[in-house]
């Protein structure tokens, strides 16, 4: 029997999921397509024990303490994953420079999520926000769309490049919406009956207000998916 | 000296004695813009700072009000103070004063605001938004601001900011992972 594919989830595409209630497409990708979720440590302090203790988080941290507590996605960590994180961060903290200055663009909760991806032999990390999957995906697109933000020249660094992308493993970037578009097709909006495209539909307008990185004309595409042949 | 924080830490005083709300906006974007370039989260500090005065500015209920005068002149007194201390010293610890300017921000916000999140949160969440449309992710332009990282990807769901990050098509990143894991 082939192994899972492990996903290593990120906080932002959890925080999508868990926001717009469509967190149990996770259990339910789990069952139907046989798939296995993984955070790392700094992704469970984040998402679970900070948030417990802040009152309006605190549900949104229970739904996704559940899912850690029934196995739906597993917390690992590996030797070393703290160093790997380290040289992550600052390989990617070092291709983009203003004036000089290099711009420190990913948090280190990033970072060791890649670095976890390629501790574990994931193939797949699902993360919502643009900056970390835009320098895994496209860098120079990454450059050119902030650019235009500064006055003085922003300048990429493809050596530096070079070594972030030796550090980091192969990777497929996801989103939320493309984890909800599997459950969709696997039938997790079924119970609408008659309304399941326009729930999957709707949902993917959501996760878009929720903060997922998801351009119109993404939505556009995502509308003309029909689940029904 | 530090020319640029001098320099804006003199527009944003006189962006708030003429009470103009879009200036004290641009200040306050200025500022977080330039604690994102510098990794400083000093700078954020004048960004709320900025933001804050321009939403209070906003709301007739605070300015047609005796404490407002007060409150500006203690902020200006902060801010004055500020700038002394540069002149000074370039690298002088101004935290105190910037410190003490947010506090009287914070208790301005909870004895005459309207909400239940306090102004300077409201504007951390912005000057995180400034910060993430110059190129941070969602975690450093949190971090960086001291901002809840779930109000941040709430609020940057309500801006045009993803539009420019399109990569794959929808249908072909599907395609990728429908491959990997099989039917």
């Amino acid at each position: 029997m082939p192994a899972p594919t492990k996903i290593v989830l990120d906080s932002s595409s959890l925080i999508s999921l868990a926001d717009t209630c469509n967190i149990d497409a996770l259990a339910f990708l789990k069952q139907k397509a046989g798939l296995e979720f993984v955070i790392s440590p700094a992704v469970r302090q984040e998402i679970i024990a900070v948030p417990a203790k802040v009152k309006s988080l605190e549900f949104s941290a229970l739904r996704i303490r559940k899912l850690v507590e029934d196995g739906t996605v597993k917390v690992e960590s590996a030797g070393g994953l703290d160093v790997k994180t380290r040289e992550i961060a600052d390989a990617a903290n070092r291709l983009y420079f203003v004036g000089g200055k290099p711009l420190r663009l990913i948090h280190e909760g990033e970072a060791e999520s890649l670095a976890l991806a390629g501790a574990i032999g994931a193939k797949v990390l699902a993360i919502d926000e643009k900056t970390t999957r835009l320098i895994v995906e496209d860098p120079l697109k990454l450059k050119e769309m902030v650019a235009s933000e500064y006055v003085e020249k922003l300048a990429f660094e493809m050596q530096a490049y070079q070594k972030f992308r030796g550090l980091i493993p192969q990777l497929i970037i996801m989103r939320s919406a493309e984890l909800l578009a599997l459950a969709a097709k696997r039938g997790f909006f079924k119970p609408f009956a008659s309304h399941e495209e326009e729930a999957f539909h709707a949902s993917i307008n959501s996760l878009r207000a929720a903060g997922c990185s998801l351009a119109q004309e993404e939505i556009r595409q995502y509308a003309e998916i029909k689940l029904k042949l | 000296m530090d020319d640029f924080l001098v320099r804006k830490i003199i527009e944003l005083r006189n962006a708030k004695d003429s009470s103009n709300i879009a200036k004290l906006k641009d200040v306050g974007s200025d500022f977080a813009e330039e604690a994102f370039v510098r990794n400083d989260a000093r700078l954020v500090e004048f960004s709320i700072i900025a933001y804050s005065l321009a939403k209070f500015a906003e709301k007739p209920y605070i300015v047609g009000t005796p404490k407002w005068a007060d409150f500006r002149e203690e902020i200006d007194d902060h801010l004055g103070a500020i700038v002394d201390m540069l002149k000074k010293t370039p690298d002088a610890n101004y935290l105190g004063e910037t410190g003490a300017a947010l506090h009287r921000i914070n208790d301005l916000s909870a004895t005459m605001g309207r909400f239940v999140s306090s102004l300077a949160d409201k504007a951390r969440i912005k000057a995180a938004t400034q910060m993430y449309a110059h190129g941070a992710s969602l975690g450093a332009a949190a971090k960086l601001a001291g901002a809840d990282k779930r109000e941040l990807s709430k609020y940057i769901g309500t801006t045009r900011i993803p539009e420019k990050y399109a990569t794959i098509p929808v249908r072909l990143r599907i395609e990728q992972i429908e491959k990997l894991i099989g039917p």
